[in-house]
């Protein structure tokens, strides 16, 4: 069906449009909104395009460390900025195994997590960084933990008119971290897929663990609970295989075409595991983070 | 090939350019997705919701109303048009153009909306209202095929649009609209003197096609009448039949023009948009144009379902002794060519050995699901991977090799094949060898290696091959032109999707002929002056279209000869046509350019020779009871598979390392283009083997779209992916030619199967092998 | 419910356009219904086969997962922008030399594909183009001649450059 595009000029413009038509919806890429229409859902009378936003698309040194990414900034760019490539390489990683370079010169950032499809792969890296989204509706603007913002299948924390304009990375310690995509083909959606950050101590023990995992539930899981076990233990393939067990326990994953309910369960403990490992071997080989000195580009 | 066959020839047996090359690189209009005309409307198809139900009420109304829209036609409508009878298909005339009464599976055409825009007729499908009956649907082939099973077609009119369809009679009352037989020797006393019978159940999942372009027709009325449609269609003469007689025009009243087409793979065979494009232009006095999106491309034609059992008896010594096949076809709410899919995969079942005792029954069923009929393979690979993944197990448990086991028991020139036919060039046993020599084949039994409970990967080979026969009787009829300054048009009705037939036809005849490549042109399909063609399918282009062509070349020739022969005062049989000249065999030198014989002939500018020619294959009888016939087929393509795979013993992903094919082509007539063909399908395959299946949950189609249909991609593809052409010339085809588009699909699956088998002792009887079943399987083991 | 329409300008292959659309108007239709740019073709409609790749300033997309309206004061190249007084791009050559196509409707896409990534990546390993290219469907499965007509195109740059 057809619809009215309206482009607004500053946030505020936006928000205030979506106070006027509360069934409006925002569109920033659009790749995932046009797949929508065309499988039929309705889309509404009209679209609030943020594309037209001076700023919104800009990445920038956060302070005292970490990064700032606006929402508006297409998954390419953000994968081949050298502030990206440099402090959060996990990130560049991972968004290099989304879709396909098309979409990625399209789709944004912002719209990606707002759009809470649970299959995705960035939340998973943000998540193990510990992103913050930041959100201005009608009544002001508001930073949201990531940790807190999926809510369950294609739902989130954004209330109705509520925007992404930025996702605030925080300083990570010098760590270890990769993203692996566990896919039944070379260009599916995940079966799963595990984002695993390792910090170590100088005598290469585990100072921090974290781990995230997509595909497996409603919405992407943060693992909780690994540091308790993790903490001051040398890395070992039996340490690596207990944390996997504590995030096997913690998805719940609904069965899919990639797999059921059980084999996603499986994998999720196989990928946790290596994902933990690899990223561990990364701490060892060399860490990178903000307490590290940055390797010339 | 040898070296003196090399010089043998100037063009053939070359691998030349492709003909086709610029207009393809460069955006130019050639697909029937970019042809337009003056005036031209668009049309959209409303599809049924549900399986299986009466329509109790469509109203358009509201449609009718909608911007842009023209027209809105629904199945009601068709009853009272006079001179149109709306059924169609190539074995029954089961299809309506749009469902009258009755719709039959999530995706039949209720109604079409024609307006002034592609979008707007796609918008205005959502103010047509429905109410159905919803009636009981069947599902299951198998169950579906059982007496007392609800009915998907109350009657159904054979066709009779095919010599080797011509007998099919349906039963009564029953899903099962044919069955095959074949009966040979006495299976029951063959399985009782087998030292070993084996008995297994297997099953291929239905699938797409997913050629690029998107099925599409254009059609309009020309100012004195004719009714002209532009298609990617396989089958332009018999869309040409068909049209005519849905609508009650004589032959010379109807035109059909393909021109290049994007991929169709079997999936644009007989009526696809055809009638329903003609009956909207009628009705609008507009050219109308219909593209269907790719969910509807999904729906439209698949690729069978087959479910399989298999029960084979050997001796100790490793004879196959007996085997007893049933297998069932889900063919889905339309037959389609389906009967002709069963009828030839029904008589391949016996697989490509020497099998004393034979019995045979293949059923075709409908459902209440989207149609299946052609695939690459034509329903061969489905079979061969139930057969060739039981020869391994049979070879394991004899402890035989399981290449040396095919070996001993693969049909050589001359056995006689499961019908009674003697098999002539039919190089399985080369090409199985061909095989097991480029992947490194180690001999042995190699029993299952037992997983490790650490986690790693196995690593294995596997082996398979498979026959299949081409199409018998066929028909192609080939017009060539040579004008005066030796160029050349050669008027067919074989359609280019892909496969290079430009080329190799045009190959064909610059040989014939004596001319260079560039001086042919070969025209596409335009039923106004193109002769008749069977189809462009089942891998028999090059042999029959390439024989018409060279008669009809010969003709030409002999014309050339005529007049040269007066001229340079020779006998004609002592003349040859080579580089643009024809001149004395014995005194090359003694000799005319052809412009100058085309000008001791006639004198005038612009002057032609023709020559026509129709090519035809016979068949010998086959017996309905028992699928003997001492001719079933002109001839055979045989290929092996090798594969190495390597399993991820923790989540049983399976990688294909090395993957080979080989297949049997008679003679290449462009070698890198056979290589195209044998690896183009054998990757295809691999896709299917391992990820690709529609799935299907109450006749809903749950992935109907590419983001959850997954097919094989440039990541896909291992990293050692090696063509083998071998080459046993046919005594009848042209240069010893056969055909080579199918071969490379029929024993991928069972191939990585097997090989899947041996490196994890997990035997995965249902395609496609996906880590999840790998795992269990590994996991059932422990 | 009709869209409403807008006025945009934008430049397709060098030529400046001005032109009506509804406000659901894709790329795509844009290219081959207003302009009659058929060469760019859709295959999946879905972002996936990569048929409809077009460059959008320099970088290739979907052109059936853009919004015309998004295209509005950018610059388009299509297929039919890449070769240049009769001449063939390199690209273009390189695939016929190496027979990168069978039926070739995937083929427009393969080829602004392909130049997008020899733009980045002058010399591409092996491992990058299939990396770059592992969304473009050729179902005729001609991948490994488009692997050799990215490699070959690749060196023709590269020989052009010099």
């Amino acid at each position: 069906m057809g619809f009215d595009l309206l482009e607004p000029r500053t946030v505020a413009e936006a928000v205030e449009l979506h106070a006027r038509d509360g069934n409006a919806v925002f569109l920033a890429g659009g790749t995932a909104l046009l797949i929508l229409q065309r499988q039929g859902l309705p889309l509404p009378r009209r679209l609030i395009s943020l594309r037209g936003i001076p700023g919104l698309d800009e990445i920038t040194a956060g302070p005292g460390g970490g990064l700032r990414i606006g929402a508006l900034a297409t998954l390419r760019q953000v994968e081949r900025h050298p502030l990206v490539v440099r402090r959060v390489p996990l990130l560049a990683e991972a968004l290099r195994q989304v879709a396909n370079v098309r979409v990625r010169h399209t789709a944004t950032l912002g719209g990606n997590l707002a759009h809470g499809d649970y299959r995705l792969d960035p939340p998973a890296p943000l998540l193990v960084l510990g992103a913050q989204v930041r959100a201005v509706g009608i009544g002001g603007e508001r930073e949201i933990a990531l940790a807190a913002f999926f809510r369950g299948l294609f739902e989130t924390a954004l209330q109705p008119g509520e925007v992404v304009t930025e996702l605030a990375i925080p300083p990570t310690p010098p760590s270890g971290g990769t993203y692996l995509k566990y896919a039944l083909s070379s260009n599916d959606w995940p079966c799963v897929g595990a984002a695993a950050l390792v910090a170590l101590d100088d005598h290469g023990r585990c100072r921090e663990v974290r781990l995230a995992l997509t595909a497996v539930a409603a919405a992407p899981v943060l693992v909780r609970g690994l540091d308790e076990l993790a903490r001051g233990e040398p890395v070992s393939d039996r340490l690596a295989a207990r944390l996997a067990d504590i995030a096997a326990a913690q998805v719940e994953p609904v069965g899919d075409q990639r797999g059921s309910e059980w084999y996603k369960r499986e994998m999720a403990r196989v990928f946790a595991r290596r994902a933990l490992l690899a990223a561990a071997r990364r701490a060892e080989a060399g860490p990178v983070g903000d307490g590290t000195k940055e390797p010339v580009a | 090939m040898a070296d003196g066959r090399k010089q043998e020839f100037a063009v053939v047996g070359k691998s030349v350019p492709r003909v086709d090359g610029p207009p393809k690189v460069t955006g130019t209009p050639i697909y029937t997705v970019d042809m337009e005309r003056p005036g031209m409307l668009h049309a959209a198809i409303l599809r049924s919701t549900v399986p299986h139900g009466r329509i109790r009420r469509v109203d358009k109304s509201r449609a009718e109303q909608a911007e842009g829209v023209v027209l809105v036609v629904t199945g009601e409508d068709l009853k009272t048009m006079p001179g149109i009878d709306p059924y169609f298909g190539p074995a029954f005339r089961d299809q309506a153009i749009l469902a009258i009464d009755k719709v039959r599976y999530i995706g039949d055409p209720i109604a079409a909306v024609v307006a002034t825009r592609r979008e707007l007729a796609y918008e205005a499908l959502d103010l047509i209202d429905v109410e159905y009956e919803e009636l009981p649907p069947v599902l299951d082939p198998v169950e579906a095929a059982r007496p007392g099973s609800p009915l998907v077609h109350e009657q159904l009119r054979p066709a009779k649009a095919f010599a080797d369809l011509a007998e099919i009679e349906p039963g009564k009352a029953t899903n099962v609209c044919y069955h095959f037989k074949l009966r040979r020797g006495d299976v029951e006393q063959g399985f009782a003197q087998s030292a070993h019978v084996f008995e297994d159940w297997y099953y291929s999942p239905p699938a797409q096609h997913m050629m690029m372009e998107p099925h599409a027709a254009l059609a309009w009325v020309d100012s004195d009448g004719v009714l002209t449609v532009i298609t990617g269609s396989q089958s332009p003469s018999y869309v040409k039949g068909s049209l005519g007689a849905i609508f009650g025009l004589p032959q010379n009243k109807v035109r059909v023009m393909v021109p290049l087409v994007g991929g169709a793979y079997g999936g644009k065979l007989y009526d696809k948009l055809e009638p329903l494009a003609s009956l909207l232009t009628f009705m609008a006095r507009r050219p109308v144009k219909i593209q269907l999106t790719r969910e509807e491309v999904f729906i439209t034609i698949t690729k069978h379902g087959v479910v399989s059992h298999v029960r084979t008896g050997v001796s100790q010594d490793g004879k196959i002794l007996a085997r007893k096949v049933e297998v069932y076809w889900d063919t889905g709410a339309y037959a389609d060519i389906a009967p002709r899919v069963v009828h030839k995969s029904g008589y391949t079942s016996a697989g490509a050995y020497r099998v004393p005792n034979i019995w045979i029954d293949s059923y075709c069923v409908y459902t209440n699901k989207p149609p299946a009929g052609a695939f690459r393979g034509f329903g061969v690979p489905q079979v061969v991977w139930a057969l060739e993944s039981q020869m391994d197990m049979i070879a394991e448990k004899l402890g035989r090799d399981p290449l040396q086991f095919r070996l001993e028991n693969v049909l050589l020139e001359g056995d006689l094949f499961a019908t009674g036919t003697p098999v002539h060039s039919a190089g399985l046993k080369e090409s199985l060898e061909a095989v097991a020599r480029e992947i490194k084949w180690e001999p042995g039994v190699r029993k299952a290696v037992k997983p490790g409970t650490k986690s790693g990967v196995a690593r294995a080979k596997g082996v398979a091959c498979g026959i299949k026969a081409v199409i018998t009787p066929s028909i192609s009829g080939a017009i060539v032109v040579m004008n005066n300054d030796a160029s050349v048009n050669v008027l067919t009705s074989t359609v280019e999707m892909g496969q290079g037939s430009d080329t190799a036809l045009s190959q064909i005849a610059a040989e014939e002929l004596g001319v260079r490549l560039q001086d042919v042109r070969v025209m596409h399909p335009d039923t106004a002056v193109t002769p008749y063609d069977t189809i462009t399918a089942g891998s028999r282009s090059t042999y029959h279209m390439g024989n018409a062509i060279r008669l009809a070349a010969q003709e030409v020739k002999r014309q050339l000869f005529e007049t040269a022969s007066d001229r340079l005062e020779v006998d004609p049989d002592q003349l040859v046509a080579r580089d643009g000249r024809i001149f004395v065999a014995e005194a090359p030198t003694r000799g005319l350019p052809i412009p100058e014989v085309f000008q001791a002939r006639f004198g005038a500018r612009g002057a032609t020779l023709q020559g026509q020619a129709v090519f035809k294959t016979y068949a010998a009888p086959m017996d309905h009871e028992t699928g003997q016939s001492e001719k079933v087929t002109e001839y055979w393509f045989p290929g092996a598979t090798a594969a190495e795979v390597e399993v991820d013993l923790e989540t049983g992903k399976v990688r294909v390392v090395k993957l080979v094919e080989a297949c049997d082509v008679g003679r290449a007539i462009n070698p890198h283009h056979c290589e195209q063909q044998i690896i183009g399908s054998a990757l295809i395959s691999l896709g299917q083997t391992l990820f690709e299946q529609m799935i299907l949950e109450n006749g809903e189609l749950l992935n109907p779209t590419l983001l959850d249909y997954k097919v094989l991609t440039l990541k896909d593809v291992p990293e050692s992916a090696v063509p083998i052409v071998i080459e046993v010339p046919h005594k009848d085809g042209p240069f010893g030619a056969k055909g080579v588009g199918e071969t490379g699909t029929l024993s991928v699956s069972a191939a990585i199967g097997n090989a899947v088998y041996r490196a994890t002792g997990v035997r995965v009887k249902e395609l496609p092998i996906t880590p999840e079943k790998v795992l269990r399987g590994l996991r059932a083991g422990q | 419910m009709e869209a409403m329409e807008r006025q945009i300008r934008l430049t397709v292959n060098g030529q400046e356009h001005e032109l009506t659309i509804r406000d659901n108007t894709l790329l795509l239709w844009l290219l081959r219904d207003d302009l009659k740019l058929v060469g760019t073709r859709e295959g999946c409609g879905t972002g996936v086969c990569g048929a409809c790749t077009v460059l959008l300033d320099g970088r290739p997309v979907n052109s059936c997962l853009t919004l015309a309206a998004q295209a509005a004061g950018h610059h388009v190249t299509t297929i039919e922008g890449l070769a240049t007084n009769g001449r063939l791009h390199p690209v273009q050559e390189a695939y016929i030399e190496e027979r990168g196509f069978q039926c070739a409707f995937c083929t427009s896409g393969f080829i602004m594909m392909t130049k997008a990534l020899l733009d980045e990546i002058p010399n591409p390993s092996e491992e990058e183009v299939r990396e770059y290219l592992s969304e473009n469907i050729c179902r005729c499965a001609g991948y490994p001649d488009i692997l050799r007509a990215v490699q070959n195109a690749s060196r023709k740059l590269a020989a052009r450059g010099r």
